[in-house]
């Protein structure tokens, strides 16, 4: 209970320093709203009018307290390019949540087999052959693998139409036939890179004298791999997943503009060169809550696994 | 305990693992069933069409509010005014039936057409026409009118069901382009968000930041179009604005660079008209060494446009030499297109004179959003490298350019393309004139301002021949004292589906689809 409290408060503080933050980014940012709103159709008269209706000409400080009372409440404010906030996330939200979760998903069931298979298969001539083809694997950008699929998926053997996202309001199956294709294209280098680390890990962990000591009293080798070296191999790979949940979320950013798919992460690049601050704001806030929301969740799963670790922290 | 854990992870693995095959081969139906309604088969699409666009349109969708060009062309097929233009650079009457110019041209008289209607299935009256007008003209606030040129206007009455005088303060040959102002239900004030208008199309909904979707308007008082549907889609990526050409989910799509277009295969015609811009490496006349003409002039003589053209834009683009564009033909002078042929000895020997025997350094801030500007420019510093001027190329984003370029005016030189908010010369020439507050290159000379005055005074008579050759004057005062090194009139590529015909180019940045048919 106390570590949960504990760990409730540092997530707490990370979300407010990294809001700050990205705040104080904008101000650095060269070029305003005001200026961009109004094109070449402005005159300093205008731009001066536009920003105080728009509240940019108060303190720094003023601003961002009047944001965070008003993200505390639920109120995301306006966007500069139309609407509520919170109505243009509500559009976007899914498709990136269900992008990333379809990835994570396909990376839990490639890698893990795959991974232990890898190890049983362990040095040797296929075990290099092995090791290349993932390092290669690992070594494929999400957008560069993202135009491969399409090149083969749509232009060659049209799978589905590239740029011809549904979305769920129209199509719940073909919306999500859609995302199977950037989804793999971020899972590829994600799965390479779990395998890589549940390779080195296990392969680590059977080393160890408990093992020698499991297989000469005459268990066999997969026995002893499963029953005793996976759990203990588990805790830095559910670590691993973590930061790799957060990776997805980078990576959807990406590709989201390679699919044309109407996500956070085309809202994010569009808001950005747009100067379109409550909206980037409020991404920013997003993105780090996942990222630290999946940290927390990844702690408090290898507690469960390794009791040893609440004994630590307490 | 341990078991128990490992045991539901396998599960959930294995649950994980087959509904993934399923949903693969379940769906395996479905993308063959798109396959063939995609461009190997045009019929079953033929009627409803998507469109890719490369930004948003502006928060608002109400016509009189709209700043951005790329707004203003998807919209041209929802909204019309009394007089729309025409793929020629005419103006025709569109919800007027006709009109009349009487008292030495300060008397508009228009009759309204009959049958005109709404999208929302009300009949246009005068009365609109009325509140059209005087929504725009509009001082009231003590700003400026939305529409400049209705500052003129006196008064706007319907004497009658069918007919408006619209009476000017002074005559203004070019006031008829201005009435091009779209028409919309009086008192309507749901426009931002749900615009009516009487185009060919209707809007139908907008997704904002992904989708726009009009559909052909049945009582339209024209020829209705064929394309049921019209989706605009936005596209901020041009490779993935490609990769949909290619895969079928686009069906048209215009700005296409040439390395885009070239990309595309078989299933697509590829229009070469043209962006109806002047692009130039626009200087800074008040900053030193541009200052001089001399140096201006030695600049127009250090570049070669043809090369520029045939390096940066594939041969696509026209050749200028002033601040007009070719398609405008009414005003274009083409004598002044080869003014300056290059000549780096005739610019040596001007840098020489100015006192820059050595060269100088110039900047050349270029908006990092448009590729074409960046490739000329990367042209043009190779060019000026031959006459010992060593330019170098700054980016920045499309607000910073703004703000810096083009309100401020803090900068060297940049290669943008400007274009004309409506269909008349004086929208392309009356911002270099000293006063002009949208002057961001600090032209300012006598005899220039002087002929812009004479030609807002001439008389309409003989088709504004008068005027017309006051406007050209003025167009060779710009390229005599090399105001800016003119380079070309961008080509505008436009892709279409092959089996789709009646694509139409205007002189104006606007995308008629109400003529685009299958077959």
């Amino acid at each position: 209970m106390k570590y949960a409290v504990k760990k409730l408060g540092t997530f707490l503080l990370t979300m407010v320093v990294v809001s700050f933050l990205a705040f104080a980014a904008f101000q650095l940012v060269a070029g305003d709203p005001a200026t961009n709103l109004l094109g070449t159709e402005s005159t300093p008269e205008k731009v001066a009018a536009l920003r105080h209706e728009m509240g940019l000409d108060r303190p720094f400080l003023v601003q961002y307290g009047s944001w965070l009372a008003g993200f505390v409440t639920g109120d995301l404010g306006q966007s500069y390019s139309g609407g509520a906030v919170t109505d243009l996330l509500a559009a976007r939200l899914p498709v990136t949540l269900i992008l990333s979760g379809m990835t994570f998903l396909l990376t839990l069931v490639l890698a893990l087999p795959l991974g232990l298979r890898s190890v049983r298969h362990g040095g040797g001539v296929r075990g290099a052959a092995h090791t290349v083809v993932n390092q290669f694997l690992m070594a494929l950008p999400p957008f560069f693998t993202g135009i491969l699929l399409t090149w083969l998926f749509s232009i060659l053997l049209r799978w589905f139409r590239h740029g011809a996202f549904p979305g769920f309001g129209t199509s719940v199956g073909g919306s999500l036939w859609y995302l199977l294709f950037p989804a793999v294209a971020i899972a590829v280098p994600r799965i390479a890179q779990t395998i890589r680390m549940l390779r080195s890990t296990v392969l680590a962990e059977m080393d160890r004298d408990y093992v020698r000591t499991a297989i000469a009293r005459g268990n066999d080798r997969s026995g002893v791999l499963y029953r005793h070296v996976l759990k203990n191999a588990l805790v830095p790979v559910v670590t691993f997943l973590a930061q790799t949940m957060a990776e997805i979320v980078a990576g959807s950013i990406v590709v989201e503009q390679v699919f044309n798919l109407p996500g956070l992460g085309r809202l994010l690049l569009t808001s950005i060169s747009g100067r379109d601050y409550p909206t980037v704001q409020a991404i920013v806030v997003i993105l780090a809550f996942w990222v630290v929301l999946a940290n927390t969740v990844a702690d408090l799963i290898n507690q469960r696994i390794d009791p040893r670790l609440r004994g630590a922290r307490t | 305990m341990k078991k128990r854990i490992l045991a539901g992870l396998l599960a959930t693995l294995l649950c994980a693992a087959l509904s993934g095959c399923g949903g693969g081969s379940e769906n395996g139906s479905t993308p063959g069933a798109q396959s063939s309604s995609g461009s190997a088969s045009p019929t079953a699409t033929a009627t409803s069409i998507t469109v890719g666009i490369a930004q948003d349109l502006d928060e608002s969708l109400d016509p009189h509010l709209t700043v951005s060009a790329g707004t203003r062309e998807v919209m041209f097929n929802v909204f019309e005014g009394l007089v729309k233009p025409t793929p020629d650079g005419d103006l025709i009457d569109a919800v007027a039936k006709s009109h009349e110019v009487s008292d030495g041209g300060t008397v508009y008289t228009f009759t309204l057409r009959d049958g005109v209607k709404f999208h929302n299935g009300a009949a246009v009256t005068a009365d609109d026409v009325v509140w059209s007008i005087q929504r725009c003209a509009d001082t009231g606030k003590g700003t400026a009118p939305l529409v400049e040129a209705f500052s003129n206007i006196r008064s706007v009455e319907a004497t009658d069901e069918k007919t408006v005088v619209i009476t000017l303060g002074v005559s203004d040959n070019e006031f008829l382009a201005a009435l091009t102002t779209a028409i919309l239900p009086a008192y309507s004030d749901q426009q931002s968000t749900a615009p009516v208008g009487t185009g060919p199309f209707k809007f139908v909904s907008r997704t904002i930041g992904d989708s726009i979707v009009l559909e052909r308007f049945d009582d339209y008082w024209g020829e209705k179009p064929s394309l049921e549907t019209v989706t605009f889609k936005i596209f901020e990526s041009g490779d993935a604005l490609v990769l949909a050409l290619q895969s079928g989910a686009v069906d048209l799509c215009a700005h296409l660079t040439p390395t885009q277009a070239a990309q595309l295969g078989d299933s697509f015609t590829v229009l070469d008209g043209t962006m109806n811009l002047v692009q130039a490496l626009y200087l800074n006349n008040a900053v030193k060494p541009l200052n001089d003409v001399r140096v201006r002039q030695a600049l127009c003589y250090a570049v070669d446009k043809q090369q520029v053209i045939d390096l940066a834009s594939d041969g696509t683009g026209k050749a200028l030499g002033s601040s007009m564009y070719p398609a405008f033909t009414k005003y274009f002078d083409d004598s002044l297109t080869n003014y300056y042929t290059q000549n780096v000895e005739k610019a040596k020997s001007l840098l020489a004179e100015a006192g820059y025997p050595n060269g100088f350094d110039l900047t050349i801030t270029v908006p990092s959003n448009y590729q074409p500007h960046i490739d000329t420019a990367q042209v043009l510093v190779e060019q000026l490298k031959a006459v010992g001027v060593n330019a170098e190329i700054e980016l920045v984003d499309w607000n910073t350019w703004v703000s810096r370029v083009y309100t401020d005016r803090e900068y060297q030189s940049t290669v943008v393309g400007v274009d004309a908010s409506s269909m008349t010369a004086r929208a392309m020439l009356e911002r270099f004139t000293s006063t002009y507050g949208k002057n961001f290159i600090n032209y300012n000379n006598a005899d220039y301002d002087a002929l812009f005055q004479e030609a807002q005074l001439v008389t309409a008579a003989n088709d504004g021949q008068e005027q017309t050759a006051l406007y050209k004057q003025m167009e060779r005062n710009l390229t005599e004292n090399a105001a800016n090194v003119y380079l070309q009139d961008l080509g505008d590529l436009v892709a279409i589906r092959s089996d789709l015909t009646g694509y139409q180019f205007y002189p104006i940045y606007v995308m008629d689809l109400s003529g685009v048919k299958a077959g």
